[in-house]
């Protein structure tokens, strides 16, 4: 399957996040691999899944539905990356949708 | 529904198209009136969303042409199958109007910031359109920093910009890699790392470098300079999946 960079997916990124993420770094809780999210590799199906161009691990996964995203950021260590706190904003931890307040 | 701007996130934005250019047959550039556009930096994208009259929403990514400070152009390639880019070359009209956000990407960026390390672009199909955008900051900066383009394209036709290219103020490198008209003076074969060691500038002048283009053509290029002695934390790339 084709990828293509996280810098392509700016657009949802800043949606979740709030601001321009593509020039933050991401640490790999896999590999300890940091790279730039911009150059993280995107996979584009039913969703959005983020892996390490280093080891190939999942990072992140999004799920896009009208004007609501589902966000699993588990396979990031400490990166600093928050989502927004928004009722349109579900984190997802360990399969679980945990409330985008509480702390995972 | 009104919505108050959050700070830091995109708001679709009214984009009114004003002017429309063929650039091949399979690519237009959209000059666009987008009131409430903050500007833009060299090589970032925006997401465009099309709604249809039941609803459906579709949204992708394009890169952005202008040079910063210029009005807003995207430069867009049809794909037969797609649900966007069809509309958008092959419909749209100076004065339709679509939503848009952005600027968006601030990794795959370029700007004259004083550095004197030379800037070497490679760009594979549509994927000189980030590409143009610096390079035409470069010329309205009167940037001094050394820039060379290697472009591939198919075929002669294919090439965007093609009047544009020989004013852009840098070294421009083409290779076509399907069709070569008669006399043609530039290469006629795929980028590979032969080619790259021939057009890149060398590993020692440590140039930072961009790529665009379809993943299998980002790939070999950013293996192919790595290979060459590049830095690989020099070589940024976008790569916009297909063929």
């Amino acid at each position: 399957m084709t990828y293509v960079d996280g810098n392509a997916i700016g657009g949802l990124l800043s949606d979740v996040f709030g601001r321009e993420v593509t020039d933050a770094s991401g640490c790999c809780s896999a590999c300890g691999a940091e790279n730039f999210v911009g150059a993280l590799r995107v996979y584009r199906a039913a969703g959005v899944v983020v892996r390490c161009p280093s080891c190939g691990a999942v990072l992140m996964r999004f799920v896009e539905g009208r004007d609501q995203v589902w966000a699993d950021l588990g396979g990031l260590l400490g990166s600093g990356l928050e989502p927004l706190r928004e009722g349109r904003i579900h984190v997802v931890h360990r399969g679980e949708v945990v409330d985008g307040s509480a702390e995972p | 529904m009104a919505r108050a701007a959050v700070l830091g996130r995109l708001n679709w934005l009214v984009a009114a198209v004003t002017e429309a250019v063929t650039e091949t047959p399979r690519v237009r550039t959209l000059v666009l009136e987008v009131p409430g556009w903050s500007g833009h930096r060299a090589g970032q994208h925006v997401d465009v969303r099309l709604t249809a009259e039941d609803g459906y929403q579709a949204e992708r990514s394009y890169s952005v042409a202008s040079a910063p400070g210029e009005p807003l152009a995207l430069t867009v390639e049809r794909l037969d199958d797609g649900e966007v880019s069809p509309y958008l070359v092959d419909e749209v009209v100076p004065g339709d109007r679509f939503e848009l956000r952005g600027p968006i990407g601030g990794y795959f960026v370029w700007a004259p910031d004083g550095a004197a390390d030379p800037v070497f672009l490679v760009a594979g199909g549509s994927g000189i359109v980030p590409l143009m955008s610096m390079l035409r900051l470069r010329r309205a900066a009167a940037s001094t920093v050394p820039a060379k383009l290697l472009y591939s394209s198919r075929t002669l036709d294919d090439v965007i910009y093609r009047d544009e290219l020989p004013n852009i103020g840098a070294e421009v490198v083409q290779t076509l890699t399907r069709e070569q008209p008669p006399g043609w003076q530039g290469y006629a074969r795929r980028v590979d790392i032969d080619l790259l060691r021939e057009v890149a500038y060398p590993p020692e002048r440590n140039p930072r470098v961009f790529v665009c283009g379809p993943t299998n053509f980002v790939e070999a290029v950013a293996e192919g300079l790595v290979a060459l002695g590049h830095r690989p934390g020099r070589i940024r790339t976008e790569r916009f999946g297909g063929t």
